[in-house]
């Protein structure tokens, strides 16, 4: 199927840890806040036909086991259609958009769908990582519909690699670093070969805020010949794992630039399972 | 919703027919009397009691496997089953009830299964907070998936739970059921004649979202739920209710399920119940332990049914 049928319905909107203002406690608290201040932002919104929630970091209430989808389900009065998507990390997000598009594509009952993609840490949390990433807590929401202004999903792409070995046991470090960028790299050739895309259509790159030691050798590698490297609008908030991509498509987008030329945005999850996928804006 | 809809919609893509060519499982080795865990945790004779009236006999308790060792076995086995090279596998899609199943962040179970059993085509993700009705959804969007490209022929779903030694005085939900550690691997192809799955349904009442284990206790919402999610997944299957032949549920609680047959109308033998003493309830594998082990002709036409904490409930037609 084309990817046409999902575009943004409305601009992402995103809450992050910010001193002095209150913060959830709980990922389902936070997925709950911020699908509100992205129905609050645009009254004429309708609620969404189904949600995927994209979370790594696990809600601690073990007696009542704590649903973030069933809770933003109940939030918006749905009776089905609501999952989390998970074990991917920073490309959850890019499945969740794979599973958005094939769901709409066989059931016209969705005519919206809502990504609410939240982390929170606590200090015990990623002990291995060290220096690698400087885990963050935010929550972002994306709505997508099969019409209306925002940005069309033209192309997605993802793929789950062998031999990056357990983060927990082995932290990415050294030459390892450098097969992520390689692995984001082929991704990304894959993602513009099957769908025929020149690299000179690509005018923007939004990676994540992972390694900039990554970063940079993936922006170097892609050798896109028209492409800019987004800014990183909230450096400050860390890396948001599950939310990261959401998180930069929402500086992306409210960073203007609704003009020509496509978006790239991509994702790596520390297991080996990379994302990427083209947007372009529609009028 | 901003905007207008498309003047001009596509017709839906055609759902992609699938079968479930093999089923694997990993279901822990220490089978033990309910009197076992009783006795663990100084509970009285009137629990015991209570435990026995609700159908429970015995339960599996796995301290020797960890859930992503428990989940690499199943899919290992249904794999061999199947006859497939590990290449050949497109998806793998691991799905579980407790919060805590997966691998801790940043680990992920199944990128150890895709490791172990070199699985270098698969697309690996987990499905989740849909509770014990979590492996329905997994199911339902590998047809989503496979409908939208034609390069997926085989899907891998596993679940699998595991009550750990710390929570063990959890292992039984209000003395309604007693929850087993295990691990089911369904191999899913493409067109495959054998146990083919008809139609799937889940839904969910979700103001039950919190879980409040002071209504743990099925309530008329659950009974109508559950037969509204069983009645839809025989209606978009195709066939009558007079078709099915066996029903088959979840371990929870066998005089629950006998009043779901009834307010079926459908006869009390339909329901398979052997594993409910024999197994106790093993989370989201429990209709999937009872498609491998009931005893079904060629042709037979199967109900199977799940409910979830929290509000989930989840059903199948499948046709072996």
């Amino acid at each position: 199927m084309d990817a046409d049928a999902l575009r943004t319905l409305e601009k992402p909107v995103m809450v992050q840890e910010m001193a002095g203002e209150p913060w959830p406690a709980t990922v389902t608290e936070a997925c709950v806040d911020v699908s509100r201040r992205l129905f609050r932002s645009d009254p004429t919104l309708t609620k969404p036909d189904a949600i995927i929630v994209c979370q790594t970091s696990v809600d601690g209430d073990v007696p009542a086991n704590a649903s973030s989808a069933l809770r933003l389900q109940c939030e918006f009065g749905l009776t089905q259609n609501s999952f989390s998507v998970g074990s991917q990390d920073g490309a959850a997000f890019f499945t969740a958009l794979g599973l958005a598009r094939d769901l709409m594509a066989v059931d016209h009952q969705i005519e919206s769908l809502l990504i609410c993609c939240a982390e929170i840490w606590s200090s015990d949390d990623l002990p291995a990582l060290g220096d690698l990433v400087a885990p963050g807590n935010g929550a972002v929401a994306v709505l997508f519909g099969r019409s209306g202004p925002g940005w069309r999903l033209r192309a997605l792409e993802t793929q789950s690699f062998t031999g990056f070995g357990d983060p927990a046991e082995e932290p990415p470090q050294g030459e390892k670093l450098g097969r992520y960028a390689i692995a984001v790299q082929n991704v990304v050739e894959r993602l513009l070969v099957r769908h025929a895309i020149v690299r000179e259509a690509v005018s923007r790159i939004a990676g994540p805020n992972f390694n900039a030691a990554v970063t940079r050798a993936v922006v170097a590698g892609l050798a896109l010949p028209h492409a800019v490297a987004c800014e990183l609008d909230h450096r400050d908030a860390g890396y948001l794992f599950a939310a990261d991509p959401a998180l930069r498509l929402h500086d992306a987008i409210t960073a203007g630039a609704d003009g020509p030329g496509l978006l790239l945005l991509w994702g790596v999850g520390l297991s080996g399972s990379i994302g990427a996928a083209l947007f372009e804006y529609a009028g | 919703m901003t905007g207008a809809a498309a003047a001009i919609a596509p017709p839906p893509l055609a759902l992609a027919g699938i079968g479930i060519r093999a089923i694997g499982l990993h279901l822990a080795n220490q089978k033990r009397p309910i009197k076992a865990w009783v006795d663990r945790h100084g509970g009285s004779s009137e629990r015991l009691a209570k435990l026995a009236s609700a159908g429970a006999e015995y339960f599996l308790d796995g301290e020797e496997f960890s859930t992503r060792e428990m989940t690499r076995n199943a899919a290992a086995r249904a794999l061999s089953d199947a006859g497939l090279a590990p290449g050949q596998v497109d998806l793998l899609i691991f799905t579980h009830t407790r919060n805590e199943g997966d691998s801790p962040p940043p680990a992920s179970t199944v990128s150890f299964v895709q490791n172990a059993l070199g699985l270098t085509n698969a697309r690996c993700f987990s499905i989740s907070q849909q509770n014990c009705v979590s492996i329905f959804v997994a199911i339902k969007l590998v047809q989503a998936m496979m409908s939208n490209d034609p390069a997926i022929a085989n899907a891998l779903v596993v679940t699998a739970d595991h009550v750990p030694v710390a929570q063990d005085h959890l292992r039984v939900i209000d003395d309604m059921t007693m929850q087993s550690d295990g691990a089911c691997a369904l191999l899913l192809t493409r067109d495959w004649p054998v146990r083919r799955v008809l139609s799937v349904v889940n839904r969910a009442d979700a103001r039950y979202y919190r879980a409040d284990p002071t209504i743990s206790q099925p309530n008329t919402d659950y009974y109508v739920s559950t037969v509204a999610t069983m009645r839809s997944a025989i209606a978009r299957s195709g066939v009558g209710r007079d078709a099915i032949g066996r029903i088959l549920p979840n371990n929870v609680n066998r005089p629950n399920a006998e009043r779901v047959i009834r307010l079926m109308r459908m006869p009390d033998d339909v329901l398979f119940k052997t594993n409910f003493g024999e197994k106790g309830h093993v989370f989201g594998a429990d209709p999937f332990i009872n498609l491998a082990e009931c005893p079904s002709e060629s042709g037979e036409v199967l109900l199977l049914y799940s409910t979830g904490i929290a509000g989930c409930y989840g059903a199948a037609v499948i046709v072996t």
